[in-house]
């Protein structure tokens, strides 16, 4: 049975730190790759977004191993939530022409947790933007 | 008298706990809407399978249409059928006409182009009006294997399907919908779910997506579906 499994370091990140983790990996068959992806996605009311920011392949793996990876997060976007939306950042690996895939989400912030909009009075009434504002 | 008294007690503590629900956390956010699948069962005055529909669309030369009211299926129905195409080895090209803006003379050639004479265009958007959108049409028309095309109202297209919405679909939606949430469904009892759908398909005419977003508001208030008085002070059925 394929397996496909990501493992972090941790899970809470500032902006501009370094994740560090590991694809573990059981393959039947011959596979020409595997990537993990660290990305964000919106989650919500409208329209969906996903930006996928760095990228990490593993070519031709072997039937099992394993493979270290190392991705540096940006500045911004922060993982955050309100009533409309809300940010998740994310690590996922997937194997090349297989539905197998591996999902492991992470929270990216300064204060150490998921920014909560509904704290900010701005959200309901003015724009996120002016909410993060009144964060920073 | 215990699950009039269990929904009390439900409708109070959710009213007093659970408000200002995280958008990740709602139930009725775009991403489960849009993994909702057609149920085609759900009409009876229609009751082809999916695979009589493919064989009548085939009849049709691939040149069809899917007619329905805002918020009633349409799209569903498309990406539900272009599965079923793909599954029948169609090649097929699914494509949603940008509502907000018309499309340039350039940006509709350089899409035509990418149509081959083997796909088959599902396109979402076509009841849209405007000069861009009919030149988009007869380009993709004379170029592409076939085109199914959404309509309010019947077009030049013969008509496939005809989407229809009713409350027991809409409390089947729902279903379906909170069941995506393993830990929401156990809250919601089938009467609260059947007088919600009933209640919210009346007050949006039918329109099912905006009955849902209606449903998003309010679940970021209560932390669940919405209960009627009476349900809140377990008086229900009195």
């Amino acid at each position: 049975m394929n397996e496909l499994q990501i493992k972090l370091e941790k899970t809470t990140f500032f902006p501009g730190e370094e994740i560090r983790g590991t694809l573990n990996f059981r393959l039947e068959g011959n596979p020409s790759g595997i990537e993990a992806r660290l990305f964000w996605h919106t989650k919500g009311k409208g329209d969906e977004d996903v930006v996928i920011v760095d990228t990490h392949r593993v070519e031709t793996p072997v039937s099992v191993g394993h493979s270290a990876f190392r991705f540096t997060l940006p500045q911004l976007p922060y993982s955050f939530s309100g009533k409309l939306i809300s940010l998740i950042w994310g690590v996922e690996a997937v194997v090349d022409g297989d539905s197998l895939s591996s999902l492991q989400e992470v929270i990216v912030s300064p204060t150490g947790a998921e920014i909560d909009l509904g704290k900010y009075p701005g959200e309901v009434g003015e724009s996120s933007r002016t909410a993060f504002e009144k964060l920073l | 008298m215990s699950a009039e008294l269990g929904t009390a007690e439900l409708g109070t503590a959710t009213l007093v706990k659970a408000y200002q629900v995280k958008a990740r956390d709602n139930p009725f956010v775009t991403e489960n809407l849009n993994s909702l699948s057609y149920c085609l069962q759900s009409d009876c005055l229609q009751s082809e399978t999916w695979e009589q529909l493919v064989a009548r669309f085939r009849e049709l030369n691939f040149q069809a249409s899917v007619i329905g009211p805002k918020g009633n299926g349409k799209t569903a129905f498309l990406l539900t059928f272009q599965e079923i195409l793909k599954q029948q080895d169609y090649a097929v090209r699914y494509l949603r006409y940008p509502s907000e803006r018309a499309f340039s003379y350039r940006e509709i050639k350089q899409y035509v182009s990418q149509v081959t004479s083997q796909e088959i265009v599902l396109l979402d958007g076509g009841e849209i009006r405007s000069w861009s959108r009919q030149v988009f049409f007869f380009l993709l028309r004379a170029r592409a294997k076939g085109i199914l095309m959404t309509a309010h109202f019947p077009c030049a297209l013969p008509c496939l399907y005809r989407c229809q919405t009713n409350p027991g679909l809409f409390a089947h939606l729902l279903r379906e919908l909170l069941c995506l949430s393993s830990d929401v469904a156990e809250l919601e009892d089938e009467e609260t779910l059947e007088c919600v759908a009933a209640e919210y398909f009346n007050r949006y005419k039918g329109n099912l997506r905006q009955a849902m977003l209606g449903l998003y508001d309010q679940w970021y208030v209560l932390g669940g579906l919405p209960r009627s008085m009476s349900q809140r002070l377990g008086n229900v059925g009195q």
